[in-house]
Order: C-alpha cells, then sequence, then structure tokens
C-alpha cells in the first residue's frame, strides 16, 4: 500500500543526462509549440521533420545531418502509417 | 453437442483462419501500440479488406486486430510510459516501475500471461454461462450504472497511496474536468472556452497521451526516456513463462480480474478501459502488507491485464446472444457479421450452432495468437530499449502530438495532449497520483449521466436507487471500502 500510483521519483540519471543544463526543461515544451503554430502552415511532413531534429539538438545531441535525417525517416513512416494505411487526413501546408 | 463441437472444429481447423488470425493479431498490436489509432479505427479500416475472404478467415482477421490492438498498447505502456490505448494506461502504474527496475522481461511476460488467461477464462464464462451472464448485464440500467461508478470512485482511497488528500485533490481534477462540455439532459455547453471541439468533453485519448507520454519526455528531458539507461542494464531476455514465484503470486489475482473483467465487458456502454481500472483499483484495495503498489508490484500487472482481455470475451457475451454490442469496437464487429452473412442474436446459436461454436473457438485463439505474438516480438520491442534514449524521447513526442492530432483530426487536441503534458509534470513534481484523476475522468462522465437519467425516470426521488437490489449492493460495498479503507490509514497514520 506504500507508493503513489503514477508517481515516481524523480529519475537519478535525469540531471547527469547529455544535455545536463538546469535551463533544459523549457525547451521541449517551447518546442511542441512551435510545432503546433508550424504544422498548419508548413505541412506534417517537413515540420515533423524539423520537430524531430529540432528536439534531438535541444536533447544534446549535435550531429545536424544524422538529426535530420533521423527527423525525415520519422516522418515518411509516420505519414505512411496515419496518412497512406489509416487514412487520416494529415495537414499538407506548403511544402507537405 | 459432440457432431457440433466436431463441426465447428472443422470449421475453425484451416491454414487460412490460422494464417489470418496471426496476420490480424500482428497487425493489432501495431496499432495498438501506437497512441492515436485504436482497436475500434484498426477494426473498421480492415472490415472492408474481409470482403474477398471466407467467412471464417474475415472473422479471424477482425477477432485477431480487436485482441491484438487491446493487448499491443500495454507493451508501450510498460518499455516507455506510453499506453498505446486507453486500457492499457492502467497497466503502467506497476508495469513501468518494474521496467525501470531492470524487469523489463519479467513485467511483459507477466503482461502476456496474465492477458492469456484473463481472456481465456473469459471465453470459457463466455460458453457455459452466456444467457446468464446476458441477463445480469442487461438488468443494469441507469442506477445500476451509477452505482458502479461511485463503486469505481470509491477505490479513489485505495489508489492514493501515501497521501489521501493529494488522491483526493487529483479525483476532485478528474471530477471536475469530467463535466466539461455539454450537459448530458439539458445539451447546455459547459466550460468549453469557446472552443466547439471541447462539446464532447475534454477528448480522453490526447489527455491520456498527454498525462503520461509528453509528461513523461519533458521530465527526463536530456536523459531520455527515464531510467532506460539503468533498465537496458537490466534483464531484457523475456522469459517465456513468468518465474514460478510471479505465477503462484498473481494467479488468483488474475483469476478474480478476469471475472470482473468479463462482466464489466458484457455491461453495454463499459468496455475494456473501466474493466483495467476497475481491476487494478480493485486488486490494490485488496494488498496486503509487504506488497507495493505503484513501485512494480507484479499483481498491478497481471490484475489489469487479465481484466481488458477478460472484457474482450464479456463484449462478445451480448452480441452473439442477443445481437447487442458491448462497446463501439462489437458495435462494428456487428456489422461486419453482418457482411458475410451472420446475424447475431437468439437464433445464431439455435439455428447455426457450429457457426457459433467455431465464433467462440476463434475467440479463443485470438487470445492465444496475442500470447504466441506477445512473446516472439518481446525480443524485439525490449531492444528498443537499448538505443539512444535522445531518439526514443523524440519519436515519442512526434508520435504523441501526432496521435492526438489523428485521433478526430483535430489541431486543438493536441493542445490538449500539451495541457496536460504540462499538467502531468506538475502533478509528478507536487506528489499527486495520477490514477485518480484518470479514473474520475473516465467515471465522472458515467456516474453524471446515469445519475441524472435516473433522477428523470424516477421522477426525481433518489429512494428508487434502493428499490434496485444490484445498484443498493454496490453503493453499500463502496461506503464499506471507503470507510474500511479510511480505518486502515488511520491505524497505520
Amino acid at each position: 500500500m506504500s507508493g503513489t500510483a503514477g508517481v515516481e521519483p524523480g529519475p537519478p540519471g535525469a540531471v547527469s543526462g547529455t544535455s545536463g543544463t538546469a535551463g533544459g526543461a523549457w525547451r521541449l515544451p517551447v518546442l511542441c509549440v512551435a510545432y503546433m503554430a508550424v504544422l498548419p502552415w508548413l505541412g506534417f511532413m517537413s515540420s515533423t521533420a524539423l520537430f524531430t531534429a529540432a528536439m534531438l539538438g535541444a536533447m544534446g545531441y549535435r550531429r545536424v545531418g544524422r538529426a535530420l535525417a533521423f527527423g525525415l525517416a520519422l516522418a515518411i513512416v509516420l505519414h505512411w502509417v496515419f496518412a497512406v494505411w489509416m487514412q487520416v487526413p494529415l495537414p499538407e501546408g506548403w511544402l507537405g | 453437442m459432440i457432431e457440433v463441437l466436431r463441426e465447428s472444429a472443422g470449421l475453425v481447423a484451416s491454414l487460412d483462419v490460422g494464417l489470418c488470425l496471426l496476420l490480424g493479431t500482428l497487425v493489432g498490436m501495431v496499432i495498438g501500440a501506437i497512441p492515436g489509432l485504436t482497436a475500434t479505427m484498426g477494426v473498421a479500416l480492415l472490415t472492408p479488406l474481409t470482403f474477398d475472404l471466407e467467412i471464417m478467415p474475415a472473422l479471424a482477421l477482425l477477432v485477431g486486430v480487436y485482441c491484438g490492438a487491446i493487448y499491443g498498447g500495454s507493451i508501450t505502456a510498460i518499455l516507455f510510459r506510453t499506453p498505446g490505448t486507453p486500457a492499457s494506461a492502467a497497466t503502467l502504474f506497476d508495469g513501468h516501475p518494474m521496467m525501470r527496475c531492470g524487469e523489463a522481461g519479467r513485467a511483459l511476460s507477466i503482461a502476456a500471461w496474465s492477458a492469456a488467461a484473463g481472456g481465456i477464462i473469459g471465453t470459457l464464462l463466455l460458453v457455459f454461462l452466456t444467457p446468464q451472464i446476458s441477463r445480469f448485464a442487461l438488468s443494469f440500467g441507469p442506477a445500476e450504472f451509477f452505482a458502479m461508478a461511485v463503486f469505481g470512485l470509491s477505490t479513489i482511497v485505495a489508489l492514493s497511496g501515501e497521501s489521501l488528500l493529494k488522491g483526493a485533490v487529483a479525483a476532485v481534477g478528474g471530477l471536475l474536468l469530467a463535466t466539461v462540455g455539454m450537459d448530458p439532459v439539458s445539451g447546455y455547453p459547459r466550460f468549453i472556452l469557446g472552443q466547439a471541439s471541447l462539446m464532447e468533453g475534454v477528448p480522453f485519448i490526447p489527455a491520456l497521451i498527454g498525462l503520461f507520454a509528453v509528461a513523461e519526455v519533458f521530465c527526463a528531458r536530456g536523459g531520455g526516456t527515464a531510467g532506460a539507461g539503468a533498465a537496458a542494464e537490466g534483464n531484457l531476455r523475456v522469459p517465456v513463462f513468468p518465474p514460478a514465484a510471479d505465477a503462484r503470486r498473481c494467479g488468483w489475482t488474475a483469476v478474480r480480474s478476469s471475472l470482473l473483467g468479463t462482466v464489466v465487458g458484457a455491461a453495454p456502454g463499459a468496455g475494456c478501459d473501466i474493466a483495467a481500472f476497475l481491476a487494478y483499483s480493485v486488486a490494490r484495495q485488496r494488498a496486503r502488507a509487504g506488497e507495493r503498489f505503484g513501485e512494480g508490484e507484479a499483481k498491478g500487472i497481471a490484475a489489469p491485464e487479465a481484466a481488458k482481455s477478460g472484457a474482450i470475451s464479456g463484449a462478445m457475451i451480448p452480441l452473439l446472444s442477443l445481437g447487442i454490442p458491448g462497446d463501439s469496437v462489437t458495435a462494428i464487429l456487428v456489422g461486419a457479421f453482418v457482411l458475410h452473412g451472420v446475424q447475431p442474436g437468439p437464433l445464431l446459436f439455435r439455428e447455426h450452432a457450429p457457426l457459433a461454436y467455431a465464433i467462440l473457438g476463434i475467440v479463443m485463439l485470438g487470445h492465444v495468437a496475442v500470447l504466441v505474438c506477445s512473446l516472439f516480438t518481446a525480443r524485439l520491442m525490449t531492444r528498443a530499449l537499448k538505443a539512444d534514449p535522445r531518439f526514443v524521447a523524440a519519436g515519442i513526442l512526434a508520435l504523441s502530438m501526432l496521435g492526438a492530432y489523428a485521433i478526430r483530426g483535430q489541431a486543438a487536441d493536441m493542445a490538449v495532449a500539451f495541457a496536460f503534458g504540462l499538467l502531468g509534470v506538475a502533478m509528478r513534481r507536487g506528489g499527486y497520483p495520477a490514477a485518480p484523476l484518470l479514473l474520475a475522468m473516465i467515471l465522472g462522465g458515467m456516474a453524471e449521466e446515469n445519475f441524472r437519467r435516473m433522477l428523470i425516470v424516477s421522477s426525481g426521488s433518489a429512494a428508487f436507487l434502493f428499490t434496485r437490489p444490484i445498484a443498493a449492493a454496490m453503493l453499500l460495498v463502496s461506503a464499506a471500502s471507503v470507510v474500511a479503507g479510511l480505518l486502515r490509514g488511520r491505524a497505520r497514520g
């Protein structure tokens, strides 16, 4: 009966993570807001690729090329699963 | 009877049926694991694809998708704290902490076997007790549903853990969130902030995605998904059989949860998610000393898993015996059955007995197929824990935002997921438990709607409740469980 469902103490490794800066906490939420703002205008594929790459950067990953490649690959897979296979319409924007 | 069963066996035992069942299960598991894609969507999308198939392979494919999708969400709930389906959110309270202790394999194995046990027990009940259970479930009116919701809410005492006050605050928050949207009786829009997308209430799946998946990534930041590093060094081997100690420990919990899940699933309007949460709360309420629920207790995985696959079988009871769907997935299955020339209902068992029993056989095999597929794909899934946690975190966040969007195709739902992500972070920092909030959000609408319907039926008198024996009994049990919980808390404190 001890312990609390859904609440865990902060992970011990979180601060010593690769970004490690105390100010890192706000980065991902800010990126999410930017993603929501840009998505209808830029389109799903390009904004998701950029969003994912930017998140990797925010978490301290420094290889820009690989981050962009991962973002694009993820966007293509998600586009295939959601738009082609499950027929969920995704915002197209001007870059797709 | 023997003749009928032999004929049914002949219908089931074919290569096509087996292949379709396995294929459906795998597709279902992928759909279930992705937040934003639900079992209902999967079955609805695959139904037209079964046009060209024979009836048995077609039903096997759809049943496989249903069973697989309900289970698939638990894998991601355990490994990444990202529930793919609402029902699997109950599994992560203990499944994810167990994975963080480096026992991902053990957690997955317990989940898979409990789900199979729940499904098989549920199907056996379906074979032998269908008339009795459907009569019981259909006697549920507004009064009984209200009492069931109150019973669920009464378990918040058990779910709150260390601080009852914080649990109660979370539950009241959940109840308040449940009042958002159109008034269930008068249709008046409440607290919708001028947003048409809130008319139907706070969208539950985006809220769930936010509260767990988004909050998890926000909390972990640069560290990747919390504890993944420690877990990757732990035991990733997924044992085919769960350790004997776990089997002994969880056996009775799994059986009891399967029975509970089957009955809840059979009641029209209550599905796998309510079954899983109720079973988890009940297991937690009956916890003995030394069982650390919320920190990786095996019973906390077994109970919701057994209950939700029991609920799949339970939902089939009114479907097959009366032609009444128990939830949204079975509503689509009715359509698929009719498409293939099967009219579910009382005549099915009388006039097409071999076919009816063959369908039951497929439901049973569907749960076995989930067990087989989950044990064979588990190694593949746990390998994701060894990936760079930053890539996993970025992938989860992108998928969460998209999943929230895709569920209704509305950009506003992404904002809901984001807001609940921030709420989840704040709740974790303050030590507020998430389970009571979710339970109150699930049950709040059900309690309100049925209470008001009941008052309309009884022209305003709550005494009506006590002329309904099932409802009155459930209310008494709820009161007793609250009192017992408070007394136990006082004795300890």
